[in-house]
């Protein structure tokens, strides 16, 4: 976790961003799992950090503001498939797969489509700070 | 599979539900709160600012030498270093680590994030959406991901908006100078939103994690093909010297939580060994499990004509005159 100041508010005072870590990963918060100590934590702090809503997301490409977010249902859908197959591998000792032979195996294309590349971004690469294949 | 098993151990394991700090005093003020319940103010047994050179281990303790050429010596050490700073040879180890060791700290990976920071003199986007996914026609992650912290909820009024870039594309950045980054990310800004007059930013700021010889990078990830067995090899200690952070964490791996729960697992086999009262039992106690041999499933009788391989694939370099 690291900080700067950034900019101007309306007062002329910086704000504070955040250069690393920003995000509570999965809080805890239901009644029936444990609680994520990082918000445990963060609760006793009154750390002001409002929830990340990943269903407000705007779709663009080159040309503007296009709506691609039926892509992103239509990928969580294969999703489903492919945790169970990973599941699978896991439980019976199988020889592992990468993520592109996982997706395939799922049944999702991407068919060289940008618009499902940037889905295939969005839902896996960024999150895990690496790009699962290029093409 | 390990990378689905992480994303259910933190989304199902504790719930789908995800913060992010606005908190103008910073995402580490719960740290220092907790940090202040053992250090005092300006407390000297916490050496900021020094840079570790070296680490001499053994059966019997640890020697930590500093690039200031101060010393520290300790019956335990627990490193936690990013997988990054292990992988970049920022520390020589005395006696150098054990094959199976260094062999882990290969095989793991080290991602970065990179998220460039833009403030407007307006908020020219939508103020009703956290998020914009922008298609690049040709380039995978280039300039894909866009967060609004102008939005209610969040920094409202503030006309900050930052972009996310990863991998390779966040090597590319930190390779270049800020200029040419600013107007990249401008120009895809302004095909986003064709029908705006685009302003240019009047802050524009992004870290270089790739760089950063404290970090090199932003955390880590397992490879295709890794197995318990070669991560254990990365928790595992060498005699005294332990290793806690992310990267240890088989379930949390990449998440501040996973840094958590691996600090307070080490921290009891440390306290077991001192106090000989183990609280960690389920986990094993002292000395973590390692494989100093890792097989692959390919018996060698099996590298025949039958699986394609009819002709010997050894040959062996001459040793010379």
């Amino acid at each position: 976790m690291r900080n700067t100041k950034f900019g101007s508010d309306a007062n002329g005072n910086p704000y504070t961003i955040e250069l690393g870590a920003n995000w509570i990963s999965g809080l805890g918060d239901t009644l029936d799992g444990p609680e994520n100590p990082v918000w445990t934590f963060s609760k006793q702090v009154n750390l002001s950090a409002p929830n990340s809503d990943y269903t407000s997301v705007m779709t663009f490409n080159e040309t503007g503001a296009v709506n691609f977010t039926n892509i992103i249902d239509e990928f969580e859908e294969y999703w489903t498939i492919f945790e169970q197959n990973a599941g699978r591998i896991l439980t019976q000792n199988l020889q592992d797969r990468t993520f592109r032979a996982g997706l395939w195996q799922s049944g999702w294309r991407n068919h060289g489509d940008a618009a499902r590349k940037a889905v295939e971004f969005w839902l896996w690469d960024w999150e895990t700070a690496q790009v699962c294949f290029q093409k | 599979m390990y990378g689905i098993v992480g994303w259910n151990e933190t989304y199902y394991g504790f719930s789908e539900t995800s913060n992010f700090c606005t908190d103008q005093r910073g995402f580490n003020i719960w740290l220092r709160g907790e940090a202040a319940k053992f250090l005092a103010p300006n407390d000297t047994r916490l050496l900021l600012n020094t840079a570790v050179k070296n680490v001499t281990y053994s059966k019997s303790g640890v020697t930590i030498l500093n690039e200031d050429c101060s010393c520290v010596e300790a019956d335990y050490a627990i490193s936690t270093v990013s997988l990054g700073v292990l992988q970049n040879d920022a520390i020589t180890f005395e006696p150098e680590l054990p094959e199976w060791k260094q062999d882990a700290i290969a095989t793991f990976s080290m991602g970065t994030y990179t998220k460039i920071f833009f403030q407007f003199n307006e908020t020219f986007w939508p103020t009703d959406q956290q998020f914009f996914l922008y298609a690049h026609p040709t380039t995978r992650g280039y300039y894909a991901i866009w967060q609004s912290l102008s939005t209610e909820g969040f920094l409202p009024g503030s006309n900050i908006l930052f972009a996310t870039l990863v991998d390779e594309q966040s090597a590319r950045v930190e390779a270049q100078d800020n200029a040419t980054t600013k107007q990249e990310a401008m120009a895809v800004l302004r095909q986003m939103f064709p029908n705006i007059d685009v302003p240019e930013p009047t802050a524009f700021y992004y870290p270089r994690w790739g760089q950063t010889p404290w970090s090199y990078g932003s955390y880590s990830n397992w490879p295709a093909g890794t197995t318990l067995e070669m991560h254990q090899n990365l928790r595992a200690n060498v005699d005294r010297l332990y290793f806690a952070g992310e990267a240890q964490s088989a379930e949390y791996f990449g998440f501040l939580h996973g840094a958590w729960f691996e600090g307070q697992e080490v921290g009891e086999r440390i306290a077991g060994q001192i106090t000989t009262e183990c609280v960690n039992v389920a986990s094993g106690c002292g000395n973590y499990s390692r494989y100093e041999v890792l097989h692959g499933t390919t018996d060698f009788a099996e590298v025949n004509a039958f699986n394609g391989m009819g002709t010997s694939p050894l040959f062996f370099a001459e040793t010379g005159a």
